[in-house]
């Protein structure tokens, strides 16, 4: 029997090693995209609003972007997509979000009421449609109701991976609503926004009491720390004639003498901590500027009463929906307040809906006068699919066409807080790409063929034919 | 008659005379490229326009002096809405007679309307205006034009006669009740008319000698009024939204064309790739508007969204143009870029299923009905050929 020699056999070993190696990394497995290079190669590609390249290549490692430039080389281990005549855009950005909430939810929001928290793990089909249409991040937005209702959080449209893998930003900005649901009559509507007024006064006399207690408690406790030192003086005589005996009797006089203190602080009267406040500390939050306040509402009273709010508790307010926004255009330009506007076109509008002011020109008029826009699907269910549609509409009707693109793109990175991870095809920002059919600015039979999220493809358009079911 | 009342009867006259001689001006329009009958977008034509019809339509040659310029834009026929309650909304639900044959939404127009202006400024210049479906012989339709001239008339034709299946039809205290019944009470009323024969409404319709529009809002109903059409040889054609994927090849030899209610973006993908499924059937698909329950614009979010998910772009422009023009019977005078047609024109910034593309003017029979009048300021009329 001959047995191999010891090199050859590690020879043989690592030869083994080698090829199960090359064999598993070549397994094309999403798992694996960290380790191999992804090329997407000679699109055309839309860098930014008017931003546009020919034929170059967008190299992706991990899940960021490596490189963008023409003839990127590929290596060994490098997967491709050829993507020559198709357009490469950023993912799509959608301000104001339903995705993810489950239909009919609750209609009392509060403060502490998180999106994150109401999210459906197992709503995967709405996801696939956005991504088949481009979008891959939302603010998902609270259901309205009315006044404060909730944190609303910006997450990626990925069917992969849990929920809260896919959170980007967990405590957005929080939300609130004047006069979308339940009465709208003009008092009912006055009283919300007198009722917001009032939180954000108690929450600033929450901080008073807060403080006021503290102090308190500092005054209270250095007292009681003088006395203490005063009494452990007197102790320190009385412990020396009575240590050696630790009897009963003495600890019973040791407690007439704290009963005798304890009645003496009462004198002092240990401060009383103000009840515990979450909703107030959240509006504190806003106060403070740390967190952006989001207001839906929809006509042009409400719209000023809310822009004097701001500016009397120096919010950073972002208006959402602003029917009528047309209307207040100037003040809201001077005001500095972004406006988020929902869909384009409404149905027919009856005098006492609350859309009543709606005007498929107000995002046009709005940016004008100087205010921010953004377009979004105005968190109507099934809407953020038709992200793009509801831009291209805004354009149709007077909106800058950069304006509306910035919207959904870079403009709306910066206002969720994230430009520095998506909204542009760029290097070092994750790899959030659409790869299209054809420019889908400029043709209308263009369609989404693959998106990918952190560099993962996560939706590819051969595996999801609607038509199919027609064979 | 003194000089000063004979002064003003010269100038008068002359300036009815000149308003008549600007009318009989040709007028020529350039643009990048324009809507052809199949609704393929071909460039650089020369329409020349006279007395509110078009004369001719080129695509070689030059231009003659004076043309109206539109760089970059797309001409278009007017749109169309194949099935709207404009100007009448509200107004036309008579549910005395579920058999309704005579009544008319000729009678129940309002032209001093604002929406007309409304569909004007959207590129919408004909609409069919329908009766409510609330009987199952709801009554007939009209065409009409959306701008009307002061001295013209609003309906341009009459329209198909209009059957509904939709709920608003089934009404608790009155036969029918359901969809078979419905069929049941249409086959007698029209076996009766056929039999007393005449010259009324509901006899030429059993006749099969009117077109005819269904609302058809379930699957059943669809199969169910093909049979019945088939039956009676009517030139009927369903508007139906729901269920075109399953339908679409039962469709196939049976039907034309389809109305299509209008899709919009909350519809589910399988609803939105029903117009697909239609023309991949052989079937011509129409987009109606349903104003003014729907924004003017919902013909072109139609088209937009029927061409994302498959239907190919010249199919979406017909659908909006040539096609409803054909259900309502004014595909002669109406609905495409042709010699012989009226010049109802709308000129876009860009292809009209972009729905980014701006509107940039209207004409209706020649004359600019909707923007910046100085685009005819260099309009030299009478440029010649």
């Amino acid at each position: 029997m001959r047995v191999m020699p010891s090199f050859i056999r590690s020879r043989c070993l690592s030869g083994i090693l080698s090829v199960a190696g090359i064999a598993w990394l070549l397994a094309a497995d999403a798992a694996h995209a960290q380790i191999r290079p992804l090329v997407i190669k000679d699109a055309r590609i839309v860098r930014g609003p008017g931003d546009v390249v020919e034929g170059q290549s967008i190299r992706i490692k991990g899940s960021r972007i490596d490189a963008i430039a023409a003839g990127l080389e590929t290596g060994f281990l490098t997967r491709t997509i050829d993507a020559s005549g198709k357009t490469v855009t950023a993912g799509l950005i959608d301000v104001a979000s339903n995705l993810g909430l489950s239909p009919g939810g609750d209609l009392s929001g509060s403060a502490t009421h998180r999106v994150i928290d109401a999210l459906d793990r197992y709503a995967k089909d709405p996801v696939i449609e956005a991504l088949s249409q481009g979008v891959t991040t939302v603010f998902v937005t609270p259901p309205a109701g009315q006044g404060v209702t909730g944190m609303g959080a910006v997450l990626r449209v990925t069917p992969l991976g849990e929920i809260t893998s896919r959170v980007l930003v967990e405590e957005s900005a929080l939300c609130a609503s004047i006069g979308v649901t339940g009465a709208a009559g003009p008092v009912a509507r006055l009283r919300a926004v007198a009722d917001l007024e009032a939180k954000f006064r108690a929450a600033i006399d929450h901080r008073d009491a807060k403080e006021a207690y503290d102090e308190d408690l500092e005054e209270y406790e250095k007292k009681i720390k003088e006395r203490a030192e005063k009494e452990s003086k007197d102790d320190n005589k009385d412990d020396k004639k009575e240590k050696p005996e630790k009897s009963s009797a003495a600890n019973e006089e040791n407690g007439d003498k704290e009963k005798k203190e304890g009645q003496e602080k009462d004198e002092f009267a240990k401060p009383a901590e103000p009840a515990r406040n979450p909703e107030a500390e959240l509006l504190l939050r806003v106060l403070d500027g740390d967190v952006q306040l989001r207001v839906e509402a929809h006509r042009p009273e409400d719209i000023l009463n809310l822009l004097d709010l701001a500016r009397e508790f120096s919010i950073r307010l972002i208006l959402v929906g602003a029917s009528g926004g047309h209307l207040v255009a100037q003040q809201i330009a001077d005001a500095n307040v972004p406006v988020i506007v929902g869909p384009t076109l409404r149905p027919a509008i009856f005098e006492d809906s609350v859309y009543r002011y709606h005007d498929a020109r107000n995002a046009a008029r709005l940016a004008e006068a100087g205010a921010t826009v953004y377009v979004s699907s105005g968190a109507i269910p099934g809407e953020t699919r038709f992200l793009a549609f509801n831009a291209a509409q805004a354009v149709g009707h007077g909106l800058d066409a950069q304006t509306a693109f910035a919207g959904v793109t870079t403009q709306a990175a910066r206002l969720l807080g994230v430009d520095d991870t998506i909204g542009r095809v760029a290097r070092g920002m994750e790899a959030d790409l659409v790869i299209w059919s054809a420019d889908p600015l400029t043709d209308p039979a263009a369609r989404v063929e693959k998106v990918l999220v952190a560099g993962t493809i996560v939706y590819d358009a051969k595996d999801h034919d609607p038509l199919r079911r027609t064979q | 008659m003194n000089v000063r009342t004979l002064i003003i009867l010269v100038a008068a006259c002359s300036l009815y005379v000149s308003g008549i001689a600007q009318a009989r001006q040709p007028l020529i329009l350039r643009a990048a490229s324009y809507v052809a009958p199949d609704g393929s977008l071909i460039d650089n034509p020369i329409v020349r326009i006279h007395a509110g019809v078009i004369e001719d339509v080129r695509t070689t040659g030059e231009a003659p002096a004076g043309a109206v310029d539109f760089p970059g834009a797309v001409i278009s026929p007017g749109l169309i809405d194949i099935h709207s309650e404009l100007t009448a909304a509200g107004r036309n639900a008579e549910s005395a007679n579920v058999i309704e044959p005579e009544a008319d939404a000729a009678h129940l127009l309002d032209r001093h309307h604002r929406d007309l202006q409304l569909l004007l400024s959207r590129g919408v210049t004909t609409a069919v205006i329908a009766p409510a479906g609330v009987n199952l012989v709801a009554g007939r339709t009209a065409v009409v034009s959306t701008w009307v001239p002061p001295s013209g008339k609003m309906t341009v034709a009459p329209g198909p006669m209009k059957l509904s299946l939709s709920p608003a039809a089934f009404q608790p205290d009155r036969e029918p009740t359901s969809t078979a019944g419905a069929l049941e009470l249409l086959r007698r009323t029209f076996d009766a008319a056929k039999q007393r024969g005449g010259d009324d409404l509901l006899t030429m319709l059993a006749g099969g000698r009117l077109p005819v529009i269904a609302e058809c809002p379930q699957r059943s109903d669809v199969t169910a009024m093909l049979q019945f059409a088939e039956r009676y040889s009517l030139r009927m054609h369903l508007i139906h939204r729901e269920d075109l994927l399953d339908l679409a090849p039962r469709l196939a030899d049976r039907a034309e064309l389809l109305i299509v209610p209008p899709l919009d973006m909350s519809a589910p993908f399988r609803i939105l790739a029903g117009p697909a499924a239609l023309h991949r059937a052989g079937v011509e698909v129409v987009f109606a508007g349903m104003t003014p329950q729907q924004h003017p614009d919902a013909l072109r979010t139609s088209a937009a969204l029927a061409v994302r998910f498959g239907l190919p772009p010249e199919a979406a422009r017909r659908a909006m143009t040539i096609s409803p023009a054909r259900i309502a019977e004014i595909a002669d005078v109406r609905g495409s870029i042709e010699a012989g047609r009226a010049a109802d024109l709308v000129v876009f910034s860009a292809d009209p299923l972009r729905l980014d593309a701006r509107i940039i003017a209207v004409f209706v029979a020649g004359e600019l009905v909707f923007g910046d009048p100085a685009i005819l300021a260099h309009a030299n009329p009478g440029g010649g050929t």
